[in-house]
């Protein structure tokens, strides 16, 4: 019996808008293929090579430069000039996003995965999608001897006051985007800044502050990679690299 | 060709242990044909032509969907007076962590947004299909609705999606 595959698209050092591109791309593929009623839309060709038809895929990403990033909650009520200035230091970017969840941080020695999946198809409900993220966080963590757990705030944390991996997700007709992000070596400095998704007195940690050092953020990646495929019920996983993604599903339109 | 059949056509080996149990309960018609006018997305909108001059729809989000999302925490409701087409955007729900668009089943104007839901967003869980509309919508063109599904298309279509 085959199994479904699951494509990794491994970005490494990227910009936020450079991820945020190929998301777009993928959940448009997605969603389009949802529609069997009405016909594609004429997607780019290159996409259609990359992933025809639209398979469960990560994204795994280190942004740079480091960004800070707004759920859909702040969206709708912008920053002040002092709260922007506040959150745009030493190069860092401020985005707003659709995703769930409130202001967190993303940039050098960070993983941000980003999945995109049809739920319906792994039978997974929203509030099962979430619960299934943290786990793969917390089973990431574990490879490395890291105890993380889950608590009643989503994430995976290493004590009560302590959070390494974050979760915030979009959905639209159960297609999933964005996902987590999981502290290797970020500076935590970045998160003493911000109470990080709207959570006062607690802090950020990463694998660097729990005793695990030399571990870069791909072999991360790929193990959380591995976490979800597991998850998601697929056998096999193909990785692909930045020199293999086509360079126009890179770019913002 | 082949590529896409086989993705149609495997299903996952793995069973969440978590997967979406609703029970749908018999309703009870004595309401007239209250229920039966109700229409259905497969996106788990619902949609009511509620007025005497079946011009204008009540639009929510149904039971099943707000047990699937969970505790509903800030609902992102449409601007009243804005034009919405039918499949696009018309606001979100947000659950913990994840923010989940709302489609519009029909093509209008939006006349009003349920406002009570900015303060209490949870009213979503408590009366999904009633209390916690979303918003109202001049409609168009009401065939729009008539080729949605009816309350037993979606169950059984709901228990479809189920297993």
């Amino acid at each position: 019996m085959s199994g479904t595959r699951l494509l990794h698209l491994h970005l490494g050092k990227t910009t936020y808008a450079s991820a945020a591109a190929l998301q777009k791309s993928l959940v448009s593929a997605h969603l389009s293929r949802k529609s069997q009623s009405t016909p594609a839309p004429a997607s780019s060709p290159s996409l259609q090579t990359l992933t025809n038809p639209p398979e469960p895929t990560v994204i795994t990403s280190e942004f740079h430069p480091p960004v800070y990033t707004l759920g859909r909650r702040e969206s709708q009520t912008p920053l002040t000039p002092e709260q922007e200035s506040h959150l745009r230091v030493k190069g860092s970017e401020l985005r707003y996003t659709p995703r769930g969840g409130l202001t967190t941080f993303h940039g050098p020695g960070q993983l941000t995965a980003y999945v995109i999946a049809d739920l319906r198809h792994h039978g997974l409900t929203p509030r099962c999608y979430v619960r299934t993220l943290e786990r793969a966080l917390v089973a990431t963590c574990a490879h490395w001897r890291i105890r993380a757990f889950t608590t009643e705030d989503t994430g995976a944390w290493t004590s009560e006051g302590r959070k390494i991996g974050a979760v915030g997700v979009h959905m639209r007709r159960f297609v999933s985007s964005f996902g987590v992000g999981l502290n290797v070596s970020t500076d935590l400095w970045w998160f003493d800044r911000i109470v990080a998704c709207g959570l006062e007195g607690k802090g950020a940690t990463s694998f660097v502050r729990e005793g695990v050092v030399g571990v870069g953020v791909e072999e991360v990646g790929d193990r959380f990679v591995k976490a979800m495929a597991e998850s998601l019920g697929c056998t096999t996983i193909e990785k692909k690299s930045r020199e293999d993604i086509p360079p126009d599903l890179l770019v913002e339109e | 060709m082949a590529s896409l059949l086989r993705f149609m056509l495997t299903r996952p080996v793995f069973k969440p242990a978590c997967a979406a149990r609703v029970v749908v309960r018999s309703r009870n018609f004595t309401a007239g044909n209250y229920f039966l006018s109700k229409k259905y997305t497969k996106d788990h909108e619902w949609v009511l032509l509620s007025d005497s001059d079946k011009t204008i729809a009540t639009v929510g989000i149904t039971q099943y969907a707000q047990k699937a999302l969970g505790e509903v925490v800030f609902v992102d409701l449409p601007q009243e007076n804005s034009e919405v087409e039918a499949g696009e955007t018309v606001g979100a729900v947000e659950s913990v962590k994840s923010a989940s668009d709302i489609l519009s089943p029909v093509s209008g104007l939006v006349v009003k947004a349920n406002t009570e839901l900015a303060s209490n967003p949870k009213l979503i869980n408590e009366s999904a299909e009633d209390n916690g509309w979303i918003c109202k919508i001049e409609v168009k063109d009401s065939k729009e609705i008539e080729a949605l599904m009816d309350k037993k298309g979606y169950d059984a279509y709901v228990e479809g999606a189920d297993h």
